[in-house]
């Protein structure tokens, strides 16, 4: 089987430029590093500024890429080699890691993970709960199959006992394999910036100071606690700050770029905490509030009427109590004071930061990067999805910072600019 | 019973399990067995301590002499395989309690 285009990434850049390929009848080969599609957007509580459920988005998006005749998922799979052997003619080694689990005779019942013994902390839940080491990654997973993460297996063999179907297969091995493709998409999207860089703010040495993500799932409707609670000790937290621009706008990280979504998002999950619980006492301290796009600045003035104290300073620390209580240290910008808060929880929001490994791949061509380390467009104004290599387009959070709808509008741009790259080598479309 | 499960049963009868197979080239990191009795052990506590009856994290890591940000995370954990549910709030602390064999059945269905 040959295809037109390889889209790497099947986050909702990727889902959405294989979708507008596929429907144009060109053949596309969706890889996704990971055990499911779906990307950060499946992780999501809900979407800004229009409170959409970020899952009723994401799932339908899903299951179209899953079951369209033009698209092949290869799950599980990383892209190892790319070599441009002319215009419109790229070969390409994937290598498709063991999941242990034959995926046609996997029936998704999870008996396996029902009797698998063993905990290790979840991806899907950033770690804020277990799964089992045989698992499916989430309840939307697509495909819905199980994999055995044998690294921290005990070799007990109970998920295979219990397996219905015989699915289990110890005996697997990696396997590399070899294809060609016309043109590439990459929608590798983004990596969340690691906190604990920021030491000052205590992440990973206290407890009740998470980030973003994480709150991003204690909010969804599939999270992992019964509510909102605080990771030291279950409570319900009634006072919770949000420290923004953690990891952005950063010159003591070299990285002095806006996330462009850290401002919404931190907007979005007060406003859902708040609705939930009126009482609770959310404040947000930011640098600026960009509230750039369509009713951005409408969403903001919504959280300031619901109760949302924003507070203009920087965060310069913050401290535990041994209640687990946390003091937040910050100087309030507008009248010069230096404030000590306690709170019992505090959300950093944090950056996003790039995941542009994948140019390592093309071992005969040279993709550039911009100086943080995204993909470099032509140009970021008139061919923002153009690299600069022909036949290689990006899309979405590869190429930098960006919400939901940009990224959408960038994979459909890449798709069309890649159909123009398709007609002019010649790549025939194929009229179901 | 669906054709694949059929053919699954059929298949398991047959044949030696490929965990097996594999234990023969490649033994369990000692790690990896060392976590396991330390998990048996903690998620025995938390389910001694609910035995009695509702609990909230604190009460729970009091009895048991676990850290509560421990408890936290195993009894969620259990949780999300139906073994725990929660029962109401007080002063800011959910109680929680096992789910019975018949309960987590119905729930299921």
């Amino acid at each position: 089987m040959s295809y037109d285009v390889m889209v790497i990434g099947g986050g909702i850049a990727g889902m959405e430029a294989s979708l507008t390929l596929a429907d144009a009848g060109y053949q596309v080969l969706l890889v996704e590093k990971s055990p499911s599609i779906g990307g950060k957007m499946i992780e999501l509580s809900k979407v800004f500024p229009t409170l959409d459920c970020a899952g009723c988005i994401t799932t339908p998006k899903m299951a179209a890429t899953a079951n369209h005749p033009n698209i092949t998922i290869m799950t599980y799979c990383e892209v190892q080699e790319i070599y441009k052997e002319g215009e419109g003619k790229f070969r390409v080694k994937i290598l498709k890691k063991p999941r242990y689990v034959k995926v046609d005779d996997c029936i998704g019942c999870q008996r396996c993970e029902i009797a698998c013994p063993i905990f290790v902390p979840k991806e899907y839940e950033y770690g804020l709960i277990g799964r089992k080491v045989a698992y499916i990654p989430f309840e939307m997973a697509s495909p819905r199959k199980a994999l055995i993460d044998l690294d921290n297996c005990v070799m007990c063999g109970r998920c295979e006992r219990a397996c219905p179907t015989d699915a289990i297969d110890f005996l697997q091995q990696p396997e590399v394999v070899e294809e060609e493709v016309k043109a590439v998409i990459i929608a590798t999207g983004f990596k969340p910036f690691d906190a604990c860089l920021k030491k000052e703010y205590g992440y990973g040495r206290y407890k009740n100071v998470i980030h973003a993500l994480e709150m991003e799932r204690l909010l969804a409707p599939s999270r992992p606690y019964n509510w909102v609670l605080r990771p030291s000790d279950g409570k319900v937290p009634d006072r919770i700050a949000y420290v923004l621009c953690v990891g952005s706008r950063d010159k003591s990280l070299d990285f002095p770029i806006c996330s462009r979504v850290c401002c919404m998002y931190s907007t979005k999950q007060a406003i859902l905490f708040t609705s939930a619980l009126p009482l609770a006492d959310v404040t947000i301290y930011y640098m600026d509030i960009r509230a750039f796009g369509k009713g951005f600045e409408e969403f903001y003035n919504m959280a300031e009427d619901m109760g949302i104290r924003f507070v203009k300073g920087k965060v310069a620390k913050i401290t535990e109590k041994e209640d687990g209580n946390l003091v937040v240290r910050v100087e309030n910008i507008d009248d010069g004071t230096i404030e000590e808060e306690e709170y019992d929880m505090v959300v950093l929001s944090i950056g996003l930061t790039p995941n542009s490994e994948v140019v390592k791949a093309f071992k005969n061509v040279e993709i550039e990067l911009d100086p943080f380390g995204f993909i470099k467009p032509v140009s970021e104004n008139t061919n923002p999805v153009l690299t600069n290599v022909k036949g290689v387009f990006v899309a979405g959070c590869a190429a930098g910072p960006k919400d939901i709808p940009d990224s959408v509008a960038e994979a459909n741009a890449a798709a069309i600019q890649c159909i123009d790259y398709l007609y002019e080598v010649g790549a025939k479309v194929v009229v179901r | 019973m669906t054709e694949k499960e059929e053919k699954g049963k059929k298949g398991k009868a047959k044949k030696k399990l490929t965990v097996q197979m594999l234990r023969e080239t490649r033994k369990p990191p000692k790690e990896n067995l060392e976590r396991q009795k330390d998990q048996r052990k903690i998620i025995k506590a938390i389910k001694g301590a609910l035995k009695s009856g509702p609990k909230t994290i604190p009460q729970i890591a009091q009895e048991t002499n676990l850290r509560s940000d421990e408890v936290v995370w195993y009894l969620f954990s259990l949780r999300k395989y139906g073994e725990i549910q929660e029962v109401e709030e007080v002063e800011g602390y959910y109680t929680y309690k096992l789910v019975e064999e018949d309960e987590g059945e119905k729930n299921e269905a």
